[in-house]
């Protein structure tokens, strides 16, 4: 591999005011809230066509909801802290909140897996139960994925892809910048999706 | 076929009329552009080929011709779009005009691969029907039995034949029992998808009846040379549809052309037969609904009202199939 | 996100395979995009044979072609026949023409219209590929499966295409679910594909090419990828939505009480709609076509302006148009459903977007053909094709105009007319402006030009079929003929229009045979044709700047803009064209 890199991959674009990479996030942010919000128009469509529980009938806890809503935002704030410590050249520290940030994503999937999904499932809920489990399954599923996702990018960067730090910092900083972004994208969704589901 | 321009159907609809002027004017309208646009396009070729015009001129030509063409475009759709469409299909859509206080209310229900047409009989009431009902072989709607439901008492399920009086409005409350269909006549300029899980309604009056229609449809065909031999059969098979509309002795009026026919007539000398299709008015399935898709086909069998009220009162009594007006399967 | 540059002188495997260079990407698109669209058009010649004589064995093949598509003497079986059209139809779109109009020719022409040394990730171009190529594998494994390819037309309208191959097949490797499966990968590799485009558009171009002295074709690409970005993912929400309707039984599309062939279908609780499919599915599939024309119009821009000799007509008319154009596609696509029950106020509006969305093609169409006025218009291979692209595509966006006003489209809708317009605006129309685009940049490709013999030998027989194929098509439409149906003779008016059906047939056998000199010129001129300097045609635009072959990195030097795209017969000047790269001090 030669060093030599291709304009503004490190150098914001003096019209976008972004790097490639950052950029490249952002649109492709702009076409998963086209996916999340087509999901969202079938989950209205679907509510106002047939009949649909309210929240009280849907077996949801929203205390579940709730825990998780609070692991996924403290996890967006430890990312915050993870890219600030990387830009203020503080590896050691950058790579804890990382690690922070991690651990928190787990207890999330870990939560909505062994007491929501296992539980549900269990009971004989399965997606088949009826629509709202159908587009419940379907986009908290699509959701957990996301996560997982971010974590497999988050632990490479902690593993495998932590020399790019040495050779060069301020890409690898970039680049926790970009995961960032991602992952504050994937709370939003979440932070739709806990009152869609949980609370209406 | 009677000589409609633009190869539409001929239209034996109220409304018909209304989208074929639509159609008409529209292929008018895009002729014309085509023709101006190519006449053009062609003249720009000739002159200006290279050999012709060696140097080309570098500023845009003034283009006030194409931009008042623009606007006629523009004009011209606008027209057809608030003038045309949109109250055509305002009409189309809506309710039966209040002219005809007592139209003639059926259901449709359209399944893998017939069309169920359901009359709810004197009392003027469909009876209900239930999915774990359904039998394909004497129940295919799933109507309850009349103890449980009076209304389904008199209730009369007609499979692929709708019967029709002409002259009344006919609102047609379409359904479909698993995928989706189509319900498309296109002698009467209907078309609606069934769509499974909800009861789309719509209407549509017949101005003839079948032999009306016929008669509109017949045309002369001259007969091969001899009536046996390859011409004899690909005549006989292209036009298996078709009954002859005169009686020409022992070819009876109504009856399938047939290779026997073909001798018959050649004996008799006759070089030419005017043919019609049997059942002239054609339901078809318009949306893939699966593998029978192409043989989900109905007949419309449109009466005079007083012969239909007299078929009506006597449904479900007799299931007399005519074997030599259905012929086509 | 890797931006790193590869290495100069890699292997062969990373070198013409999994390679990182757009040049490399693009002709690995190109090539499998070919191989695709002759395979789906295969797949229509057997159907057409069907339908010109139902029930006949087909010749030559039809003992060839497996239990799931023919019955035992080789006559095609409607099954078959549905499994054939529905692959037809998503092989030449998403395995066809959108990988060849935007992956072949967006990858390799754009990067070198703007001057960048590659695309602004070359890992994630690589990526979209291969991702592309498993998409392909996966939706030919149909064929393989157990109970038949799908067969449920390329829109896949549900509940149909929720129970359908589901009946004595495997509960995953069946049709339907491989067609969603393979759907799913290839939406991925558009976005990959879409958001490369973009970034490199934006901000990999060299200095002075602002955006308004962007060729044409790089206009075109820029609006494609944002229309491929934005409407491609409510398709993949609708493909994820029906795979868990077949693979976990939800009823996302189904209302409850369905009977399917007396078995009351209990294992959906019901409580969904099929319309949401449909509104998800054009969602998508109305910009689609816009996805599928822009790129072909852009190629089209630009031969035109080649080889006219002067400035495109109404350059920023024509830019302003297509991002219109873009806009409004979002904003449409009810009008393909005006027959599942909409009401007045509904169809009102769509038949409104409908009729505005055609100001902006018959402008573009307009200024391309002003664009010939006072030329000195020299007829090449490329410029026969981007010529008869015009009429054709006129015929295609006029036959739309019955289609779009509700009224008329009661008639005309599913009928062989809405076969006949699509078709005029993709075959005869981008198809052959893609195959335009083949024979003008060949010779950047590969160094040589195309044989002008067998060009014409491909040409002429080519424009003369496609009409004879796809013109029949509105007759038989207005006749009031299905589409979709095994054996349209089963109706009166089907008998009718017979000569019509077999005319369509035999047009698009000869359409196959037409482009026989076109695989030959293809190949043969990559080692034999003449050998042409770097700027064959004389053209203005960035990508003759570098050499042919473009070495890796593309430009001996960066090159810098100094005008714009197309500045032909300029007055008083000696030569009949100002490239953009070379500065006015070396003009005079």
């Amino acid at each position: 591999m030669s060093s030599e890199l291709l304009p503004h991959t490190l150098e914001a674009h003096p019209v976008t005011g972004m790097y490639n990479g950052k950029f490249g996030v952002w649109l492709f942010l702009a076409s998963e809230v086209m996916l999340f919000g087509a999901l969202f128009s079938a989950y209205i469509l679907l509510r106002t066509h047939g009949d649909f529980p309210s929240h009280k009938e849907t077996l949801l806890d929203y205390r579940f909801g709730a825990l998780n809503t609070f692991l996924l935002i403290t996890s967006s704030v430890t990312m915050v802290m993870a890219w600030a410590s990387f830009k203020l050249n503080d590896p050691g520290k950058g790579k804890m909140y990382l690690w922070i940030t991690v651990i928190l994503s787990c207890a999330f999937l870990f939560i909505k897996i062994k007491f929501e999904y296992l539980h549900k499932i269990h009971e004989g809920i399965t997606p088949s139960y009826s629509t709202f489990y159908g587009i419940y399954y379907c986009m908290t599923g699509l959701h957990g994925l996301h996560i997982l996702g971010g974590v497999v990018v988050m632990l490479y960067f902690l593993t495998v892809g932590a020399g790019l730090w040495n050779k060069n910092p301020h890409q690898f900083t970039n680049r926790i910048e970009c995961t960032g972004l991602y992952w504050h994208f994937v709370d939003l969704v979440w932070i739709f999706l806990f009152p869609v589901f949980y609370l209406l | 076929m009677i000589a409609s321009s633009f190869w539409l159907p001929p239209d034996i609809s109220a409304h018909g009329s209304q989208i074929d002027i639509i159609i008409k004017y529209l292929h008018w309208f895009m002729a014309v552009l085509f023709v101006a646009w190519g006449s053009y396009f062609l003249y720009c070729l000739v002159r200006f080929r290279a050999g012709a015009n060696p140097k080309a001129t570098y500023r845009d030509a003034k283009a006030k011709p194409s931009k008042m063409a623009e606007v006629v475009v523009i004009i011209i759709e606008a027209i057809l779009l608030v003038g045309f469409s949109i109250p055509v299909w305002a009409y189309y859509r809506s309710e039966p005009p209040g002219n005809d206080a007592n139209p003639l209310t059926v259901r449709v229900v359209a399944q893998q691969f017939a069309w169920n047409i359901h009359y709810p009989g004197p009392d003027g009431k469909f009876g209900k029907s239930k999915p774990e009902l359904v039998d394909e072989a004497i129940n295919p709607i799933g109507l309850v039995d009349a103890s449980e439901d009076p209304n389904a008492a008199d209730d009369y399920v007609s499979v692929n034949i709708f019967h029709a009086p002409k002259d009344r409005d006919i609102l047609v409350r379409l359904s479909s029992k698993d995928v989706i269909h189509s319900f498309a006549v296109p002698l009467l300029r209907v078309k609606q998808d069934a769509v499974p899980g909800m009861e789309i309604p719509i209407w549509f009056k017949a101005e003839k009846t079948n032999a009306e229609a016929q008669e509109m449809m017949k045309r002369a065909f001259a007969l091969p040379a001899s009536p046996e031999g390859e011409e004899a059969e690909t005549f006989v098979k292209e036009n298996r549809l078709r009954v002859t509309m005169a009686d020409y002795g022992s070819v009876r009026k109504g009856s399938t052309l047939n290779a026997e026919h073909l001798k018959t007539l050649s004996a008799a000398g006759i070089t030419s037969v005017e043919l019609a299709p049997g059942f002239p008015v054609n339901i078809q399935c318009a949306q893939l609904c699966g593998l029978g898709h192409y043989r989900m086909k109905g007949q419309m069998k449109i009466y005079e009202p007083d012969e239909f009220e007299e078929w009506y009162a006597s449904a479900g009594e007799e299931e007399v199939f005519d074997e030599d007006e259905f012929d086509d399967e | 996100m890797s931006s790193d540059h590869h290495a100069h002188n890699p292997g062969f495997i990373s070198k013409y395979v999994f390679s990182l260079d757009h040049k490399v990407i693009g002709v690995q698109y190109t090539v499998t995009s070919l191989i695709f669209l002759f395979f789906g058009f295969s797949l229509m010649m057997i159907m057409r044979w069907q339908l010109a004589y139902p029930g006949e064995s087909i010749p030559l093949v039809g003992g060839w072609l497996g239990k799931y598509l023919v019955d035992n003497n080789g006559v095609l079986l409607p099954e078959g026949y549905n499994a054939l059209g529905a692959m037809h139809g998503t092989i030449m779109v998403f395995l066809g023409v959108v990988p060849l109009a935007v992956g072949g020719f967006g990858n390799y022409v754009m990067p070198l219209q703007i001057g960048a040394p590659d695309m602004a990730f070359p890992k994630l171009n690589m990526a979209s590929y291969w991702v592309y190529f498993l998409g392909g594998v996966t939706m030919l494994a149909g064929f393989f499966v157990p109970g038949g390819a799908a067969n449920s037309g390329w829109t896949s309208y549900p509940p149909l295409a929720d129970i359908a191959n589901t009946v004595g097949t495997h509960p995953f490797w069946n049709g339907q679910t491989v067609w969603l499966l393979g759907m799913v990968l290839l939406i991925t590799s558009s976005l990959l594909g879409s958001v490369n485009f973009i970034v490199t558009i934006m901000h990999l171009r060299v200095k002075g090419l602002t955006m308004f002295r962007l060729p044409f074709f790089v206009w075109a690409q820029f609006v494609t990828s944002f229309l491929l970005l934005l409407a491609f993912p409510p398709l993949e929400a609708a493909g994820v939505l029906q795979l868990m309707d077949r693979a976990f039984h939800t009823s996302f599309f189904m209302p409850e009480g369905l009977v399917v062939s007396g078995v009351v279908q209990d294992q959906f609780a019901g409580g969904g709609s099929p319309l949401l499919w449909q509104h998800l599915f054009w969602f998508l599939a109305h910009p689609e076509v816009y996805v599928l024309i822009l790129p072909a119009i852009g190629i089209v821009g630009e031969i035109i302006a080649n080889n006219t000799r002067r400035p495109l007509w109404g350059y920023k008319t024509l830019v302003y148009s297509v991002i219109f154009l873009g806009f409004m596609s979002f904003v449409v696509w009810a009008h393909h459903m005006f027959l599942t029950g909409m009401g007045t106020a509904m169809s009102t509006f769509f038949q409104t977007t409908t009729m505005i969305i055609s100001i902006p093609s018959v402008v573009i169409l307009t200024a391309l053909l002003l664009s010939l006025w006072q030329g000195s218009i020299r007829f090449t291979v490329p410029m026969l094709f981007a010529l008869s692209f015009l009429p054709m595509f006129a015929i295609g966006g006029l036959t739309g105009l019955p289609l779009g006003l509700s009224a008329s489209d009661i008639q005309l809708h599913d009928t062989y007319y809405v076969i006949g317009h699509f078709h005029y605006v993709v075959a005869p129309g981008t198809i052959m402006a893609l195959l335009g685009g083949i024979y003008f940049w060949y010779p950047k490709v590969t160094g040589r030009k195309m044989s002008t013999f067998l060009g014409h030998l491909h040409f002429w027989p080519s424009f003369v079929f496609m009409n004879t194929v796809f013109f029949p098509m509105f007759m038989v439409g207005l006749a009031g003929i299905s589409r979709r149906l095994w054996d349209q003779t089963e109706y009166v008016q089907g008998i009718d229009v017979q000569g019509w059906v077999r005319m369509s047939s035999w047009g698009a056998w000869a359409l196959g045979l037409a482009q026989i000199p076109f695989i030959i010129n293809f190949f043969y001129s990559a080692f034999a044709g003449k050998k042409v300097n770097e700027n064959p045609w004389k053209a203005t635009t960035l990508e003759w700047a570098a050499p042919s072959p473009p070495p890796h990195g593309n430009f001996a030097e960066v090159p810098v803009a100094y005008r714009g795209p197309y500045e032909y017969s300029v007055p008083d000047a000696k030569e009949d064209f100002h490239p953009q790269h070379v500065p006015d001090s070396q003009l005079v």
